[in-house]
């Protein structure tokens, strides 16, 4: 076991994120998966060869008909011989993913790592086999059987979040504006939209308070991000490629109301206090977010949990968190506005981070001013699952 | 390329045999813990507060308050705590009235367990 703190540390060398949307052009996940990869390899400077794991994130086999998918895709992507593994925790995949590759670089088992996260989420089942089956993320017996969608639960976590703290449901749409807003300048995004008020009151009602406009939609896309050693890095990529400082993750109770307060995601906060607690920051120090955001209150329960506000709902409506607001939030667009093809969610979050503390996210979306800290969230189930990353910029010598 | 086909599963109720059990007869049965004197509906394997395992089942009324309630095109739905249960659960509301705030639980003739609240003063 390493002590020092550089040897606690994880390089992101690469980082790549393919279009997410509903495709219709005939291509598939190993596709996508192929294309994250090797533009994560490129910016990576290394070779394939290098790579000693691939870990692949994907939610549910019964999207892509491929059970054991991590093999195929060792295959694909010239990795045959690396040692593979295959992360599911429903909407936490791809985060807990990359906490599985930050740990083999940490105990020193792999120098290189890629992570790749993908899922045919719009495209290979309707939208009502999709409903059906994320219905049993959460307890099969007892929410699944009875026939409540995720939207249904997430609606009545938010009601009992905004009911103890008085929150109105306009801020829902002020949730909505501001991710999709960001999403119009990420070429990748899915629903890149600028939604005016009236629009909402016409959006059909799922689950009451969600209107349809306040979901994000399902999407097929994939993610990929090299970690690597900082001693194994390329000298040129270890100079400036950002790290991963902190990684925490916990669970709560599936059933909402079997949790103390059906409103609070509890292993939320649990999980990014042992992420920052491992970086050695406060959250304040943190200059930017990317949370799961399935729903638009799940992102104002987020922002809560993770202790980026203490009053989540008049931050947002302040503007704290828009893109050139203090500490901006899903300057991707979220889960609203870039999309949502579950096992690739974490990664793409932790990419896109990796991306803006390195300068190089889009023109219109990059930050000005100097990052030092950034921040993606994701989980599974109603806040049951939940995966915290923390990375940071700082060279390496 | 397009491809359908179907899945027929046999799941075991297991440890949550009696609670299935008693929903096809109308009944909450709960999970039941000795040693806190608290019941759980829908049950735990292990007692919430002990951490021990829950040892033994407990019939309670069937009546349940409602807490939230959602409705839209996905259905409509509450969480709500069986009256003598310490933990609360999410059920379809069937035939309730949008200002209900009680219902009862109703009986599932056959199929799979679903949890479905029903106006208390009807059968």
């Amino acid at each position: 076991m390493h002590h020092d703190l550089e040897a606690r540390l994880v390089l992101i060398v690469g980082a790549s994120l393919t279009k997410f949307s509903r495709r219709r052009d005939g291509t598939s996940f190993r596709d996508w998966a192929a294309e994250a990869f090797e533009g994560a390899l490129q910016m990576a400077e290394i070779e394939r060869t290098d790579i000693d794991a691939l870990i692949v994130s994907s939610e549910s086999d019964f999207f892509t008909l491929q059970l054991n998918p991590a093999s195929i895709l060792a295959q694909d992507l010239g990795l045959v011989g690396a040692a593979p593994l295959r992360v599911e925790g429903g909407g936490a995949s791809g985060q807990l993913a990359v906490h599985a590759g930050v740990e083999r670089v940490l105990s020193g088992r792999a120098r290189h790592v890629a992570v790749v996260g993908v899922d045919p989420s719009a495209s290979a089942l309707s939208g009502d086999s999709i409903r059906k089956l994320y219905g049993y993320s959460f307890d099969f017996w007892t929410d699944g059987l009875t026939g409540a969608t995720a939207t249904a639960l997430y609606a009545l976590s938010w009601q009992a979040f905004a009911a103890a703290r008085g929150d109105d449901d306009a801020v829902l749409n002020a949730v909505t504006k501001k991710n999709r807003r960001n999403a119009r300048l990420n070429p990748n995004a899915h629903l890149p939209r600028l939604h005016e008020d009236d629009e909402f009151a016409s959006s059909p009602m799922i689950a009451s308070p969600y209107r349809r406009l306040h979901c994000s939609p399902l999407s097929d896309g994939a993610a990929a991000i090299i970690l690597s050693a900082p001693e194994a890095a390329p000298s040129n990529r270890r100079k400036s490629a950002p790290k991963i400082s902190g990684i925490g993750a916990a669970s709560d109770r599936p059933a909402l109301g079997q949790r103390k307060d059906p409103g609070v995601f509890t292993a939320k906060t649990e999980a990014a206090k042992r992420a920052l607690h491992m970086a050695e920051i406060s959250i304040e120090a943190v200059d930017l977010a990317e949370v799961y955001d399935a729903y638009a209150g799940a992102e104002l329960q987020a922002i809560e949990a993770l202790g980026l506000s203490g009053r989540p709902a008049h931050d947002v409506m302040d503007g704290r968190f828009n893109a050139d607001g203090s500490c901006p939030i899903n300057l991707s667009g979220g889960l609203l506005g870039q999309g949502a093809p579950v096992g690739a969610t974490g990664v793409a979050q932790t990419a896109t981070c990796a991306l803006l503390l390195e300068d190089r996210y889009h023109d219109g979306l990059q930050p000005s001013r100097g990052l030092a800290h950034a921040l993606a969230d994701t989980h599974g189930g109603v806040g049951t699952t939940c995966a915290v990353t923390v990375l940071s910029t700082g060279t390496i010598a | 390329m397009k491809l359908a086909f179907s899945l027929d599963y046999t799941l075991g109720e297991g440890w949550m045999l009696p609670w299935v059990e008693g929903m096809r007869h109308g009944k909450a049965v709960a999970s039941a813990c000795s040693q806190c004197n608290k019941a759980q509906f829908p049950p735990t394997r292990l007692c919430p507060n002990c951490r021990i395992p829950s040892d033994g089942w407990t019939e309670l009324s069937g009546g349940a308050a409602i807490l939230f309630r959602t409705t839209g095109s996905d259905g409509d739905f509450a969480l709500a705590r069986f009256d003598g249960s310490e933990g609360a659960v999410v059920v379809r509301a069937e035939r309730l009235s949008d200002t209900a705030t009680r219902g009862h639980l109703n009986a599932i003739a056959e199929g799979p367990p679903s949890l479905c609240l029903r106006p208390e003063d009807q059968e």
